[in-house]
């Protein structure tokens, strides 16, 4: 009979309903493949993004670095080995490495043009990665400090779908409906696909109740 | 990675986690204390008590930490508890699919295997690369 003391994938389910974040730390305990690495990495950047969201009017004066230092940072926290600025083709802004050597890359941009983020795209995906089967998969992470976050997704997928990259296709994300999307074309080096998940962080923050108008009243009348 | 090495990336990396650093150090120098002939099966319920939980869901932040890619101490070892008795080795790939499909076959007599959740259990084994630093540690007292 089982140990005692062995947990069971019962006992570990049963821990995940009754807190949230231990469901998630079953999931990636469980991860055993390229694929399964990716779809857990993706709930566990979500989550970090969500954070950053949630405390944004923190990061207005923040720039690409210290944003991206802050989400290397949660992810160390739930045993990713992510680092910021590391060696890779030169200097990515993320890297991820899972204990089973998976390792995803990803280029962080606070967005101003769409040529500034295409410039991000070509780099993650003609300067970092290699595309192979254990790097088949990347990310832009677009730092939105302006409104409506969702337009500069769509205006940005259309301006990606008009590059005429090999074998391009789009898709949405399911995880981050409107926020996130997919793309994958076929990678120079590689010769295979490439995976890229591009990812808005909403970092806009310019509230307009009585308190902000107050305070705004205030800084102006100094 | 050698025990110092690691010590010192727990308190870098989960310094805003104060109870999740102490459970890391209690079972970090826990396997620098015991005999590695003990440590060939390492359950939840040992790292629990290990890191002086009461309950054994509380130490799943702490063992993620210490299975994750920036120290990588442990790796996971499934067994399938067989309704005789027998304990059989599972692959990771096969526990894996079992999760995701939902369906899970005898690996011995390939019968379909109901409430299969209850029969499998994780427990943990030194890392190879940690166990051969380990071991180097102790003989150089």
């Amino acid at each position: 009979m089982a140990n005692i003391r062995t947990m069971t994938l019962a006992d570990l389910a049963e821990c995940g309903d009754l807190n949230p974040e231990y469901a998630r730390i079953a999931k990636r305990i469980l991860v055993d493949s390229y694929d399964d690495f990716i779809d857990t990495f993706y709930d566990d950047i979500d989550q970090c993004v969500i954070e950053i969201e949630r405390n944004r009017e923190l990061r207005q004066e923040s720039g690409e670095d210290l944003i991206s230092v802050d989400i290397v940072s949660m992810l160390k926290v739930i045993g990713y080995n992510a680092t910021h600025d590391a060696k890779t083709g030169g200097h990515v802004d993320l890297t991820v490495h899972h204990a089973k050597g998976y390792e995803w890359l990803g280029e962080a941009k606070i967005h101003s043009t769409y040529d500034y983020l295409y410039e991000g795209f070509l780099q993650l995906c003609t300067r970092y990665s290699t595309g192979s089967p254990t790097s088949s998969c990347g990310g832009i992470l677009a730092y939105i400090k302006t409104h409506d976050a969702s337009s500069v997704m769509a205006n940005w997928r259309a301006t990606l779908h008009e590059k005429g990259l090999p074998s391009y296709e789009d898709w949405d994300c399911e995880k981050r409906m409107g926020l996130s999307f997919f793309s994958r074309h076929t990678h120079d080096v590689s010769g295979m696909p490439y995976t890229v998940r591009h990812m808005a962080i909403m970092l806009s923050h310019s509230p307009r109740d009585r308190s902000a108008r107050s305070s705004k009243k205030g800084k102006i009348s100094k | 990675m050698d025990k110092h090495t690691a010590l010192a990336r727990v308190s870098e990396d989960l310094q805003a986690h104060p109870a999740v650093v102490r459970a890391c150090v209690a079972i970090i120098n826990y396997l620098d204390r015991v005999p590695i002939e003990s440590l060939q099966r390492i359950t939840f319920g040992t790292l629990s008590s290990v890191a002086g939980y009461k309950e054994v869901s509380d130490v799943l932040p702490a063992i993620q930490y210490l299975i994750g890619a920036r120290v990588g101490i442990f790796e996971t070892a499934y067994y399938f508890f067989d309704p005789n008795g027998e304990e059989i080795p599972l692959a990771a790939s096969i526990v894996s699919s079992a999760h995701k499909d939902k369906e899970f076959f005898h690996p011995e007599t390939g019968e379909r295997v109901t409430g299969f959740e209850q029969r499998i259990g994780i427990e943990f084994v030194l890392a190879r690369d940690t166990r051969g630093k380990f071991i180097a540690e102790w003989a150089g007292g």
